[in-house]
């Protein structure tokens, strides 16, 4: 019922504008816009991060889950990699029956296996012990819309020889409102609210940056909620996915759905997100 | 306190009245330049036996009382040769003076009155004025003469770095700042995301930054308030001005169509159309426009009307798949009357529009919002005596908001049309005010403003439960929005809610001696329209929103003193001025807040307040070849949002930590030190000087504190906010003006201005944004710098 688009982040965004800015020095000098710099920066205690979008294939017949479980910890900005978080017990808790299903750690901080079979309109809760502490969220299964088509086209946004257009058409879920998650590959995301386009079936065009004919391109629609999608929105925001500049929006800590009922002061980072997902597939030509 | 502010002025108002006891009359009439009848604003009428004067108000009326009798009348301004002429009053006499231009040789200028130079007498105090030929002499980007980026210069004014818009006025926000064009608001003060302002400096006669001391007659917004007056036209002679520049062409017709009587002015300013080209390899273009029009009538001595207009346009394509169009329009019709020679008014009515628009061709749709506005204003000016004149009126402003409407652009489209829910809303106002000179050392301007907002019904207005759009989940300790549990209709006859405040404004003058002056004012202003705006600087497809019943007005309680000093004769004056201000119901968003076509913002903000304060310091060089100043700010302003305590679902009570834990944090416009110095060295009769270095503290921000991985992401977090700042941001601009000599045949006068933009190409950022390198999968941080040093030449025209 409340009014949002979130077309903003590749669209609205504006993300052109910084190439913009680059325009005027054309007629004085050149410059570059952007350069890295070197910046001290001081740094917090570890966190508990949790990475939990456990997705199910809406092509399968048996809603298996799929996906993992990842828990690592929060590090200094600068240091190339996040430490994993050992030795959790993690396990998700059916809230109908009551039954619980023990995850394994596969690698460290890494849980693959012993995930539900998840049911639509059921709660179900994650709870993760590490260093004596209890974190926990409760989601349900997110429904998602059909990938109808992907299709090439020669369109570009800003550029003809490194831009390749694909089509993306897909059909809303009648009767509710809904959010989606694409993932596009390359770490590259799109979160999409159906507030304009209710009930109905959509095309909208995705502009992959250098990539050849013969590449196969891989692109998955997930079902989420608003919660789950302001999120994501945030994410991407301050990951840099996006183009920064002038407008950038203010940064700011990123908090998802999890909460630590020993303490809560002392938060986890990351959310624990259901989903069912479709993934279509092309090959550039 | 209000009610004793009351009967105080009225008291004064009366003391006035009853000693206007012995025989005087009154002079009065308009003080214009001899070429081009263009009135003259801040040109003195003195009279040197009695030691009194006036200066012409924004009108370039002037009204002075006098005794019976024989006085020398001495009328100057700046750059124009003065005036002696005696005159008789035996009654009332209406006077016009013509002023003539003072011959171009330096060693004659006579330095009589400068407008932007130091008054003492007035109370008016925390006033920036820039006259038209100042601000083009002021190096700018790319040539471009600039009003908004002269500004920053002055003491008090900054902003967010280059290719942001608007401008902060002692630590307030862009959009506490009320621009007047020809007494329309403008809403969107911005060509090109920031780049270039929307005032045509060849169709601009003056500017004043008021910021603090703001006049009764002013209202609307907390911080400043920027009035810009276009010119006129000449009426005496057909001119043609004009420029050719790196960026944009500039062109300016005026002249009499009925000579003395009626005049008319055409400007029109474009940019080179494909400005952005050379970036992309795609077909696209980019450029803005602006129009000024302007027509004056007299039809007798008592009546005057004007007809004024601006129309301005952004626009931005990228292959027609994505396009931008944004821009304002506005329309001012204006009666000047005269009831006596004492008592002048001016009736007006203004439209004003602001417009929005965007067509994404790839996913299908087209976007339109924007803001409408019609304003019926009348002022009164009253001259009493010589010791008292009054200011009152009346205004109205009736507004309709867009917020935002969509529709699909072709038929395969999957868009379906919908409107998010217009807005209306009527303010009004009512002033009175006076400027009283109690005695020769002491005046007093002092004021009352009552405003009155009513917000109106609505299609669609959303109800809560508890009335609390804005929940704060205890276990995860976050905002989250609330979900509406009912939409109502309420008719636009009706109203949602109404405000009324009362704003009393005083400022004082107490001239010490010959040279010196205290001065000190008290302002109280009310904002009922927000800008909502999550970056740090707006951008045009921000949303203006109107008070109702989930957003407060913002407050503000200035208070400012100074002191003001000519030094060796008015070469050099100097002004020193501290001030503090609070401003309550300043409102701040929950993190993430998403303000992109929300129709409920009402579910991402919380109540805060600000306050801010400072010092500032102008010294200025008024006379010889040499003249410039140099201005120093030193300032905080902050902000904080406490949390509430509200009542969870379960009945108990939550304490919320609010924003930034409930603690004071610097705001995006906090610049501890603020230092300008601009100069300007008239060589010879060809070739002229211009310089100017700034340095400003780095804008507040945040660096991370740590990263985590979410998916395949790097994401950055942080600790209190705005904890860091940018490296500090300074830059040097040179200018040099070469005027050839007049070729005597020719009609032509023309004009070279040879600009050099930050000189020693310091990398400016203005932001740094910290994220993982696609390549190497470090992180890093990025800095964005916009102007290097850039040269360029514009050639201006006149005949």
């Amino acid at each position: 019922m409340v009014k949002r688009l979130r077309y903003k982040l590749p669209f609205l965004n504006i993300g052109c504008i910084q190439k913009s800015v680059c325009l005027l020095l054309v007629l004085g000098i050149s410059l570059s816009c952007e350069d890295v710099i070197a910046v001290d920066l001081s740094t917090s205690e570890p966190r508990l991060v949790i990475d939990a979008l456990i997705g199910v294939d809406k092509n399968n017949a048996v809603p298996i889950a799929s996906g993992q479980l990842r828990l690592t910890l929060t590090a200094p900005f600068f240091q190339d990699q996040v430490p994993p978080a050992e030795g959790a017990t993690v396990e998700i808790i059916e809230e109908q029956t009551g039954q619980v299903f023990p995850l394994t750690e596969d690698e460290p901080g890494i849980f693959r296996t012993g995930f539900p079979i998840l049911v639509a309109d059921r709660d179900y809760t994650l709870v993760v012990h590490y260093n004596n502490e209890v974190y926990t969220a409760t989601e349900r299964l997110n429904r998602t819309a059909f990938i109808d088509t992907l299709e090439q086209k020669d369109g570009a946004l800003f550029d003809q020889d490194n831009e390749t257009e694909i089509e993306i058409t897909f059909t809303d879920i009648p009767g509710e409102r809904n959010q989606y998650l694409f993932s596009f590959g390359f770490g590259k995301y799109l979160v999409i609210d159906d507030e304009f386009f209710q009930d109905e079936t959509i095309p909208f065009s995705y502009f992959y940056e250098d990539v050849a004919p013969g590449d196969l391109l891989t692109i998955i629609l997930f079902g989420i909620d608003n919660d789950f999608a302001t999120y994501a929105d945030q994410i991407f925001a301050q990951s840099g996915v996006n183009e920064s500049g002038p407008f950038t929006v203010p940064p700011t800590t990123v908090r998802g759905n999890i909460s630590n009922t020993t303490h809560p002061s002392n938060f986890a980072f990351g959310y624990f997100v259901l989903s069912e997902f479709d993934t279509q597939q092309i090959t550039l030509e | 306190m209000l009610k004793r502010s009351l009967v105080c002025l009225l008291f004064l108002i009366s003391w006035g009245m009853v000693s206007q006891a012995q025989q005087t009359y009154t002079l009065s009439g308009i003080i214009s330049e001899g070429s081009s009848n263009e009135t003259l604003i801040g040109a003195t009428v003195a009279v040197p036996s009695l030691k009194t004067g006036v200066t012409t108000n924004a009108y370039g009326s002037y009204a002075i009382t006098l005794p019976e009798g024989e006085h020398e009348i001495v009328v100057s301004y700046l750059g124009f040769v003065t005036l002696r002429e005696t005159i008789t009053l035996q009654a009332n006499l209406k006077k016009d003076f013509q002023l003539v231009a003072a011959p171009e040789t330096l060693e004659e200028v006579v330095v009589t009155n400068n407008v932007e130079r130091l008054d003492l007498q007035q109370p008016q105090m925390s006033v920036a004025t820039l006259t038209a030929k100042t601000i083009k002499q002021i190096p700018a980007v790319l040539g471009e003469a600039d009003v908004l980026k002269s500004l920053l210069l002055l003491p008090g004014v900054s902003n967010a770095g280059e290719g942001s818009s608007g401008f902060n006025v002692r630590g307030g926000a862009a959009d506490q700042n009320l621009i007047l064009l020809d007494e329309a608001i403008i809403f969107n003060s911005s060509h090109l995301f920031g780049f270039f302002s929307v005032f045509n400096p060849d169709a601009i006669k003056d500017s004043k930054l008021f910021k603090g001391g703001i006049p009764a007659r002013y209202g609307g917004r907390v911080s400043s308030v920027l009035e810009i007056l276009q010119k006129e036209g000449n009426g005496n002679t057909f001119t043609v001005n004009g420029g050719i520049g790196a960026v944009s062409s500039r062109l300016l017709v005026e002249g009499p169509i009925a000579k003395e009587r009626t005049t008319f002015l055409a400007a029109g300013r474009a940019s080179y159309a494909h400005l952005f080209l050379p970036l992309f390899d795609i077909e696209n273009s980019a450029y803005f426009y602006d129009l000024n029009a302007k027509i004056s009538h007299k039809l007798n001595d008592k009546n005057t009307l004007f007809l004024s207009g601006y129309f301005g346009r952004d626009l931005f394509s990228l292959s027609d798949s994505f396009v931008n169009i944004y821009g304002n329009a506005v329309g001012n019709f204006r009666w000047k009357h005269l009831f006596s020679d004492r008592l002048l008014s001016n009736l007006s009515l203004i439209y004003s529009d602001y417009f929005y628009g965007l067509e994404l061709d790839f996913v299908g749709f087209e976007w339109n919002s924007g803001i409408q506005n019609i304003n019926l204003k009348y002022d009164f000016t009253q001259h009493i005596d010589n010791t008292l004149q009054l200011n009152y009126g009346l205004n109205t402003i009736y507004y309709i908001f867009n917020p935002g409407e969509i529709e699909p652009n072709r038929s395969d489209s999957g868009i379906v049309a919908e409107q998010l829910t217009q807005k209306y809303a009527n303010e009004s106002a009512l002033y009175i005010s006076a400027e009283h000179t109690l005695s020769k050392k002491l005046n007093v301007a002092y004021g009352l403003r009552a405003s009155l907002f009513q917000r109106l019904g609505q299609d669609e207005f959303f109800v809560y439960e508890n009335n609390n759009p804005v929940l704060f989940d205890p276990p995860t300790q976050r905002y989250k929005e609330a979900e509406p549990i009912d939409a109502i209709r309420v008719d636009r006859s009706n109203t949602l809610k109404t405000f009324f405040n009362l704003e009393p404004r005083v400022s004082l003058s107490y001239r010490m001696n010959e040279h010196s002056a205290l001065k000190a004012s008290y302002t109280r202003l009310t904002q009922y329209l927000h800008l909502l705006s999550n970056t740090n600087s707006p951008t045009p497809l921000d949303v203006w929103t109107p008070s109702g019943p989930f957003v407060e007005p913002q407050l503000l309680d200035q208070y400012a003193a100074g002191y003001f000093r000519n030094l060796q004769e008015g070469r050099f004056s100097l002004e020193a001025e501290v001030f503090y201000k609070r401003i309550a119901n300043r409102i701040d968003y929950i993190d993430g807040a998403d303000l992109i076509a929300n129709n409920a913002i009402e579910r991402i903000i919380l109540n805060g307040e600000a306050r801010a304060y400072g010092i500032e310091l102008l010294l200025r060089k008024n006379k010889g070849r040499f003249t410039g100043w140099l201005a120093y700010t030193l300032s905080r302003s902050e902000q904080r949002t406490p949390g509430r305590t509200t009542v969870s679902s379960l009945g108990t009570l939550v304490s919320e930590p609010g924003i930034n834990q409930g603690e004071w944090y610097n705001t995006p416009y906090d610049k501890t030190h603020d230092i300008s110095l601009y100069g300007s060295y008239d060589l010879s009769d060809r070739w002229m000087f211009n310089a100017n270095f700034v340095f400003q503290t780095g804008q507040p921000t945040n660096f991370p504190i740590g990263q985590f991985e979410f998916q395949d992401l790097t994401v950055p977090f942080f600790g209190l906010r705005n904890a860091d700042r940018l490296p500090a941001y300074h830059r040097l601009d040179v200018a040099a003006t070469l005027t050839p000599k007049r070729n005597q045949r020719k009609k032509v006068q023309s004009q070279w201005v040879f600009s050099i933009y930050n000189v020693y190409n310091r990398k400016n950022a203005v932001s740094i944004t910290f994220r993982e390198n696609e390549d190497t999968g470090r992180n890093e941080a990025v800095r964005t710098a916009i102007f290097g040093i850039i040269p360029a030449v514009t050639y201006n025209f006149t005949f």
